[in-house]
């Protein structure tokens, strides 16, 4: 069963280790260890502090990088020997784009498509679809950095990939551009496609990833779906809000369910789905609520949690176990 | 491979500096054949002869008068003649000399290999930057999680750099020749230029255009060891400024060796051109030739082993 799942994962990282050795200077490990599997379909969100090794991760992933250790397998396909066979299905963005500055965008795509036979109609689909229609045939030399981003998204949604491997997307966007982004991630993971996305805005990530990995110091210290991660173990717990919250704490005391006075509310130590009896407890002292919700949690406080001081003192945790799809 | 060819002559051709080279050398070719049409002129060879004919009457007319003179070792204009080995020869120093100004087609081999030289630092240029520029650029990252066989990528890219630098060397070539026929049809002779003429021109051209390729391969190989245009150029400038005038001026016995001399013997066409006493023109183009192979090759090699950011 365990190798049917693993089958079905389009990445799998196993003792992924890159050290960048230079003359003169210690060793610098970017990636310690990494074991890493992304199931197939939906949107998961590779994230991290930067040195945290995540564009080497994604560089060894697509044979940019040679791993000092380990492997990385894309659709099946090591990424050292075999990743010609497997190319063509996987779209990528890797930092700030790469492009060709003195052709215009319809021409640096239409370069590129002719290597996997591409033609002019799905060129211009694509320049529709990033936005780019109108400016399709200025040169780049003279595009602005969300300009440059959209037409680098462009470049990896040319194949039609089934995965696509995307590093920080969003990178120069306006708010706008970073909804668009947004949207466009969540629209290829409905289609049924694979997306891999690595980025530093914790939010954006919160709305459109199913899953998250986060990386410290070279390592996986976290991962699984974004809700799984997002409570990381710990109790669930409800915001309560009433006009006399000292005579609602004891209310609730005295039902024996635990609480505690925050700064203007409650905070009670329930999961979500036993919020009724908090309600019954305070009913049943004459006390009505003015809010009941589940506590939230965001994924920048777990990301600070998860990683502060990570990056200065070394990895306090072994790396993570390898995520498998389910 | 043929598409990946296809797409880096585009990108290169696309690029700022191909088109600067194409203004620069169309300009070079247009103030080159203004000056020579009108530095030359149309003469009939009975017109020369007339001229040469009066010409040789003043002279006469100056030994006779210089004969006269009380001092014949100060010309009349108190000038020493004792450097001159006869009254007709300072006479003829004083008259000047009837100089033919007509333009000779036939001239032309020798001008072409005059401007291989200056075609073969453009070919290095365009071969450190066709390579330099992708790595500045990232683009080659791009290209890369296109078509990963690195092998494949590089060497369309060398052959792209070549065929750009040989097409720009034909090009200019074939404009310069233009340009100089009206002064050769209005000002000059096309005598001289039967068959066996333009075979030597084709001979130039063809060891001209090997010479190139070469270039490209070599600063080209140099860029993509060192990441660099800068560093190709630098390597390029240091190597010929330091190396060759080192070895050539005080290790004669390897000058054989140094590129400098090879690449003269193969462009002039002559054995044992450039100071290299015994090296044949084949000799010179087959060592060049390999310089730049072994220099690629480890270029291929660096590049399949390297991370690329």
């Amino acid at each position: 069963m365990l190798l049917h799942l693993w089958a079905m994962a389009v990445v799998e990282i196993e003792g992924l280790r890159k050290e960048y050795r230079r003359f003169r200077h210690r060793p610098v490990v970017a990636v310690d260890g990494l074991d890493l599997s992304v199931p197939s379909g939906g949107v998961f969100g590779f994230l991290g502090p930067n040195g945290s090794g995540k564009t080497t991760t994604i560089r060894c992933l697509l044979g940019l990088a040679r791993p000092s250790s380990g492997t990385c397998r894309l659709l099946g396909a090591n990424s050292g020997s075999e990743l010609p066979r497997v190319i063509g299905r996987v779209g990528s963005l890797v930092e700030m784009p790469g492009l060709f500055p003195g052709l215009s965008a319809r021409k640096n795509l239409a370069v590129l498509g002719r290597l996997e036979d591409i033609g002019a109609t799905t060129v211009q689909a694509t320049l529709e679809r990033v936005g780019l229609a109108e400016r399709a045939d200025d040169q780049v030399r003279g595009f602005s950095l969300g300009m440059r981003q959209r037409l680098g998204i462009g470049i990896a949604l040319l194949k039609d990939p089934e995965l696509l491997v995307l590093d920080e997307p969003a990178n120069g966007l306006d708010p706008a551009g970073i909804k668009e982004v947004r949207d466009l991630l969540k629209g290829l993971a409905a289609e049924g496609r694979t997306v891999f996305v690595s980025s530093h805005i914790l939010s954006e990530v919160q709305q459109s990833c199913d899953r998250v990995a986060i990386m410290s110091g070279g390592r996986c210290v976290r991962s699984g779906p974004v809700d799984e991660v997002l409570s990381g173990g710990r109790p669930t717990g409800l915001v309560v809000k009433l006009a006399n919250l000292d005579r609602g704490l004891s209310a609730l005391t005295e039902a024996g369910i635990a609480a505690h006075r925050a700064d203007g509310f409650l905070r009670v130590d329930l999961p979500a789905a036993e919020a009724e009896r908090v309600t019954r407890a305070l009913v049943r002292k004459r006390l009505y609520l003015t809010e009941l919700r589940p506590e939230e949690v965001s994924l920048e406080a777990v990301f600070l949690e998860l990683t502060s001081g990570r990056e200065q003192g070394g990895m306090a945790d072994g790396p993570a176990a390898p995520e498998v799809a389910e | 491979m043929t598409a990946l060819l296809a797409g880096e002559l585009r990108r290169l051709l696309s690029r700022r500096m191909i088109r600067v080279l194409v203004l620069l050398a169309v300009a070079g070719i247009v103030v080159a054949s203004v000056i020579t049409f009108f530095n030359t002129e149309g003469v009939s060879d009975a017109t020369l002869r007339r001229r040469t004919a009066e010409a040789e009457t003043r002279v006469t007319r100056c030994v006779q008068e210089s004969a006269r003179a009380p001092n014949p070792s100060v010309s009349p204009s108190g000038k020493p003649v004792m450097s001159f080995q006869d009254l007709r020869e300072m006479c003829r120093f004083r008259v000047g000399k009837v100089t033919d100004h007509r333009f000779e087609l036939s001239e032309l081999k020798g001008i072409l290999q005059g401007v291989t030289a200056p075609l073969v630092i453009v070919a290095w240029v365009i071969g450190a930057s066709s390579i330099g520029a992708e790595w500045q650029a990232r683009s080659i990252t791009t290209l890369l999680t296109w078509e990963p066989r690195r092998g494949r990528v590089l060497v369309a890219k060398v052959v792209a750099a070549m065929v750009a630098a040989c097409a720009f060397s034909l090009v200019s070539w074939a404009l310069l020749s233009a340009a100089l026929l009206p002064s050769a049809l209005l000002h000059g002779t096309t005598a001289g230029t039967g068959g066996g003429w333009l075979r030597s021109v084709g001979a130039v051209v063809l060891r001209g255009e090997l010479m190139i390729a070469i270039a490209t391969g070599v600063g080209f190989a140099v860029a993509s060891i060192g990441r660099n245009t800068a560093a190709a150029l630098g390597v390029g400038f240091a190597y010929f400024l330091v190396i060759e005038n080192v070895v050539g001026n005080y290790l004669a016995g390897y000058r054989r060796w140094l590129i400098l001399g090879n690449s003269i013997v193969l462009i002039s066409g002559k054995d044992s051109g450039g100071e290299v006493a015994g090296r044949s023109v084949l000799v010179a183009g087959i060592y060049l030739s390999a310089v730049a192979v072994v220099l690629l090759a480890v270029a291929v090699m660096a590049f399949q082993r390297r991370d690329v950011g």
